[in-house]
C-alpha cells in the first residue's frame, strides 16, 4: 500500500505542470483615470507669468499692433516684444481682432503673430479657435486661417497637433491646408502628406507646385527621391520612430486622451472626427490607443482598434496589446483585421488559431481577412478545410482569399475559382479580393504580364467586377 | 355489465388518459443553439418576411448605388456602423450599434435587429422548440430600438419633440408609419418592407401643399401634415425641392429647397420643415402674376447634374402639383 502511494507521488511530482489559464481579460477605466492623472498634471504646470494690471482694450491692442506694422527691423521686434511682455493681459483683445471683419487686414495679422509669440495655452487655443472657424459657420477669410496655420510653428505647443489634427480634415482652402500640413511637420508629425498629395494632383495648378515642393522637400530631407516614396515611407510605418517629439508633453498626452474619450460619444460625427485625428497621430497615440483595448467601454475598445487597423505598419507597436484583445469576444473582430493591417508576421499563428469552429464566425471571417492582408504562409494548413463548399460562404471566401496570398502563378486551384466567384458575386464587396489578385498578379511578374494588363485595363469598366471575374476563369491549377 | 356501460367506461377512461397525457406531456424538446451566418438562413421560415425585407431599402443599405455614391465607396466611415451593423441587442436598446465585419452586403438585415446575445432570437413569441429558439421580445417595437440609426441624424428627436409622441389618441410611433401591421390587422404581423422616402405614398401624405394669393402675390406654403418628423428627415442626402412656372412654359424655377445640409457644408442653412409646422414664400416675379403651376420634388440625392439649370422632371420624383390663376 505504502509502495503504490509512493509510486503515485512521484507520478504526480514527475507529471507536467499543466499550463495555468491565462486571467481573464482585463476591463477597466483606462481612460477616466489618464485623464484624471493627466489634468493634474496640467494643473500642477506653472501658471504662465501675468503682468500686473488689466486687460487691454481692443483699441490699444491695435495701437501696439499699429507699431509693429508701422516699423520695421529692431523697431519691429521691440513693438512685438512689448506685446509679448503683456502676455495674458493682451490676448483676449488679440482675440476678438481675428474676428474683426472690418479692419486692417496687416494689424489682424500682426495679431496672429503676437499671439504665436505669446504663446500661452489661451494664446495658441486663439488661433487654434480662428483656424477652426470653417469648422462651424461660412468664413469669408481663408487667409486668417492659413496665416494662423503658418505662425503656430513660433508657438512650440506640439499639443496643438491633436486641433490642426481635425482642422485638415474639414479644411477646404488649399493654402490653409498646405500651412496646416507645414505647422504638422513642425511638430513632428507627417500626417499632411495625404491632404498635400491630393492637392499635387488637383487642378490648381499654382497650389499643386506648391504642394508638390513641399513633399518634395520633405522626402529629401529623408533622404528619400520624392513625394511618391514619401507617401509609402510614412504609410509604411518608417518615421514612427522619428514623429512628434518624444516625450510628448503632457497637454498634448491629455488632447490624445480626450479624443480617446470621444469614441464613447453617441453621435457618430464626434466618434468619426476622433477617428480621424487618432489615425493620424504619432507614436503615444498608438500607446494610449493600445491601453484603451481594456477600457470598460466596449465603443472604446471597439473603435481604439479600429483606429489601429487604420494607422496600419504605422502601430506595429501595438502587435502585442491587440494579440491579447483576441480574447474579447466583443473586440476580437476588430483586433484580428487590426493584426491583419499591421503587417507583423508573428501574428499569423494567433490569426490561424482564430478560425477554429469553436470561435465565433464573426472573429473567424475577420481573422481569415487579417490573413489575406498579412499573407498566409506557414498557416495554409488551418485555411485549406475552409474552402469546403459546406463553409459559409464570407468566411469561405475569405479563407481563399488568404490562400491566394501564398500561391504562385501557376499554382493556385481553388482558391483563385473562390476569390473570382468573390468578385463576381457582388461588385460592392469586389475591392478586397480585387486587391488580392493585384499582389497575386503583382508576385506573379513576367508570366502574368499579359494578364495584368488586361485587368487594369478593366480598372474603370461599369461592369469591372464581372469581366474581372471572367479574365480569371480558367486559370485555376487543378491541385497535386 | 351492460355493453353500454362497458362502452361508457372505456370511453371515460381513454377520456382521462388522453387529458392525463396532454396536461403531463413533457414540452418538446428545446432546439439546439445554432450559429447565425446569414439572413438568407431566416427564409426557410420566414419566407413572406424575408421577402418583405429584400424588397426595403434596410436590405440595400450596403449595395445602393445612391448610398455608395455619397459614402464614397464607405470611405466615410462613420456611415458603416449602421448600414452594415451588428446586432443591436449587442450593445443595447437605444444605445449605438457598432460595425460589423460580415456579410455587409446584407445592410440592416434579420440579424442585425433580431440576434441577441444568446444567440436566440428576438421575436413575438416563446418557442424554444423552434429552429430560431425565439424569444417574446417587446422591445423591437420600442422607438429607442430605432434609435441607434436613425437618432444619428436627429429623427427620433424630431419625432420626440412633435405633438406624435404625446401620450393619447393622437400617439403614433415609428412603427406605425413604418412598419404597419400586414393588411391592418395585429394578427397577420407587421410589414418588413419598411416603407420611408422611397415610398412616394407615404411621402404625398407627409406634406401638403397650398397655393394662394395674398394682394394679387402668388404666395405657397408646404405644411408639414403627416411626417412624424421633420421634412425630409435626414443630414445631407435627402432634399425636397419647390419649383413653379408660368403656366405654358417648360422650364421649371427654383423656389425653395428642404434640407439638412452635411456637416462640411457650413454655409448652408438647416431648412428642413419640422412635424406640424407650415413654410410660407412668396414667389417675387412678375411672370408669377399670370396662370401658375407649383410642384414639389423629393430627391434621394441631393445634387443636380446641372445645379444651374436643375431638370427636377428628370431627377426627382413629383411629390404635389398645384395651380394657381391670375
Amino acid at each position: 500500500m505504502r509502495g503504490l502511494a509512493g509510486v503515485w507521488l512521484c507520478l504526480a511530482a514527475c507529471a507536467p505542470a499543466s499550463k495555468p489559464a491565462p486571467p481573464p481579460y482585463a476591463l477597466e477605466p483606462v481612460v477616466a483615470r489618464e485623464l484624471a492623472a493627466l489634468e493634474i498634471e496640467v494643473a500642477r504646470e506653472p501658471a504662465p507669468r501675468v503682468q500686473n494690471g488689466p486687460a487691454l482694450e481692443l483699441s490699444e491692442a491695435r495701437d501696439l499692433l499699429g507699431a509693429v506694422v508701422g516699423s520695421e527691423g529692431k523697431l519691429r521686434l521691440a513693438a512685438l516684444d512689448d506685446l509679448k511682455q503683456l502676455g495674458e493681459r493682451v490676448v483676449p483683445a488679440l482675440r476678438t481682432e481675428l474676428v474683426a471683419n472690418d479692419d486692417d487686414p496687416a494689424l489682424r495679422a500682426a495679431a496672429v503673430e503676437a499671439l504665436a509669440e505669446i504663446a500661452t495655452p489661451s494664446a495658441i487655443d486663439a488661433l487654434l479657435e480662428r483656424l477652426e472657424r470653417a469648422r462651424r459657420e461660412a468664413d469669408p477669410e481663408p487667409w486668417m486661417r492659413a496665416h494662423c496655420a503658418w505662425r503656430l510653428p513660433l508657438a512650440k505647443a506640439d499639443w496643438s497637433a491633436d486641433r490642426l489634427l481635425l482642422a485638415l480634415k474639414y479644411e477646404s482652402d488649399y493654402e490653409t491646408v498646405i500651412w496646416l500640413a507645414r505647422s504638422l511637420e513642425a511638430n513632428g508629425s507627417l500626417a499632411g502628406v495625404v491632404g498635400l498629395d491630393v492637392i499635387a494632383r488637383g487642378p490648381n495648378a499654382e497650389r499643386a507646385a506648391e504642394a508638390t515642393s513641399v513633399l518634395q522637400a520633405w522626402a529629401g530631407a529623408r533622404g528619400l527621391a520624392g513625394p511618391a516614396e514619401l507617401l509609402a515611407a510614412y504609410h509604411g510605418g518608417a518615421f514612427v520612430d522619428r514623429e512628434e517629439p518624444n516625450p510628448a508633453s503632457v497637454r498634448a498626452r491629455l488632447a490624445t486622451w480626450k479624443r480617446i474619450q470621444s469614441l464613447s460619444e453617441w453621435q457618430l460625427r464626434g466618434v468619426d472626427d476622433a477617428r480621424f485625428v487618432l489615425v493620424q497621430s504619432g507614436p503615444s497615440a498608438v500607446d494610449a490607443l493600445a491601453r484603451a483595448l481594456h477600457d470598460e467601454n466596449r465603443y472604446v475598445r471597439v473603435h481604439a482598434a479600429q483606429v489601429l487597423e487604420r494607422m496600419g505598419p504605422r502601430a506595429r507597436a501595438a502587435v502585442d496589446p491587440l494579440l491579447d484583445a483576441l480574447r474579447e469576444r466583443g473586440l476580437a473582430p476588430q483586433a484580428a483585421r487590426a493584426l491583419g493591417r499591421l503587417g507583423e508576421a508573428r501574428a499569423r499563428p494567433a490569426l490561424a488559431a482564430e478560425l477554429d469552429r469553436s470561435r465565433p464566425f464573426e472573429v473567424r471571417v475577420a481573422a481569415a481577412r487579417a490573413l489575406a492582408d498579412l499573407g498566409a504562409d506557414g498557416v495554409e494548413d488551418s485555411l485549406q478545410p475552409l474552402l469546403d463548399p459546406a463553409t459559409p460562404t464570407d468566411l469561405r471566401y475569405a479563407s481563399a482569399s488568404a490562400l491566394l496570398s501564398v500561391r504562385g502563378f501557376g499554382d493556385a486551384g481553388a482558391e483563385l475559382e473562390l476569390v473570382a466567384a468573390a468578385i463576381a458575386a457582388n461588385a460592392a464587396e469586389a475591392p478586397p479580393f480585387e486587391a488580392t489578385i493585384e499582389r497575386w498578379l503583382a508576385r506573379a511578374g513576367e508570366p502574368a504580364a499579359e494578364l495584368r494588363t488586361r485587368w487594369y485595363e478593366l480598372a474603370s469598366d461599369p461592369e469591372r467586377p464581372r469581366k474581372r471575374a471572367e479574365l480569371l476563369a480558367g486559370l485555376a491549377q487543378p491541385r497535386k | 355489465m351492460s355493453p353500454g356501460r362497458i362502452v361508457s367506461a372505456l370511453a371515460v377512461v381513454g377520456l382521462s388518459a388522453w387529458l392525463l397525457l396532454a396536461v403531463f406531456r413533457p414540452p418538446p424538446p428545446p432546439a439546439p443553439p445554432r450559429t447565425f451566418t446569414s439572413s438568407s438562413e431566416c427564409r426557410n421560415c420566414h419566407a413572406g418576411a424575408y421577402a418583405e425585407w429584400q424588397d426595403s431599402w434596410h436590405s440595400r443599405a450596403w449595395v445602393d448605388a445612391d448610398v455608395r455614391t455619397l459614402s464614397n465607396d464607405f470611405a466615410n466611415t462613420d456611415c458603416i456602423d449602421c448600414h452594415a451593423p451588428r446586432p443591436v441587442f449587442e450593445t443595447g436598446i437605444g444605445q449605438r450599434v457598432l460595425p460589423r465585419e460580415t456579410r455587409r452586403v446584407e445592410g440592416v438585415d434579420c440579424i442585425a435587429c433580431h440576434l441577441r446575445p444568446d444567440d436566440r432570437i428576438a421575436g413575438t413569441i416563446d418557442a424554444p422548440s423552434a429552429a430560431c429558439r425565439p424569444v417574446a421580445t417587446r422591445e423591437l417595437a420600442n422607438v429607442d430600438f430605432c434609435a441607434p440609426c436613425h437618432n444619428q441624424h436627429n429623427t427620433v428627436d424630431q419625432w420626440r419633440a412633435s405633438k406624435y409622441a404625446e401620450p393619447g389618441p393622437g400617439y403614433q410611433d415609428c412603427l406605425s408609419c413604418h412598419m404597419p401591421y400586414r393588411d391592418g390587422d395585429p394578427s397577420k404581423g407587421r410589414d418588413h418592407r419598411m416603407h420611408g422616402g422611397h415610398a412616394l405614398e407615404l411621402v404625398k401624405r407627409a406634406v401638403e401643399l397650398r397655393a394662394k394669393r395674398v394682394d394679387g402675390n402668388a404666395v405657397v406654403e408646404v405644411e408639414n401634415v403627416g411626417a412624424g418628423h421633420n421634412f425630409p428627415t435626414d443630414e445631407r442626402s435627402r432634399a425636397s425641392d419647390l419649383f413653379w412656372r408660368p403656366r405654358g412654359e417648360t422650364t421649371w424655377r427654383p423656389l425653395y429647397r428642404f434640407r439638412n445640409p452635411y456637416r462640411f457644408e457650413v454655409d448652408l442653412p438647416n431648412t428642413e420643415l419640422a412635424a406640424h409646422a407650415t413654410l410660407a414664400r412668396e414667389i417675387d416675379d412678375p411672370a408669377a402674376a399670370g396662370a401658375i403651376e407649383i410642384a414639389l420634388f423629393y430627391k434621394f440625392s441631393p445634387y443636380w447634374t446641372d445645379p444651374t439649370a436643375p431638370d427636377p422632371e428628370r431627377e426627382a420624383v413629383l411629390v404635389h402639383r398645384v395651380e394657381l390663376e391670375p
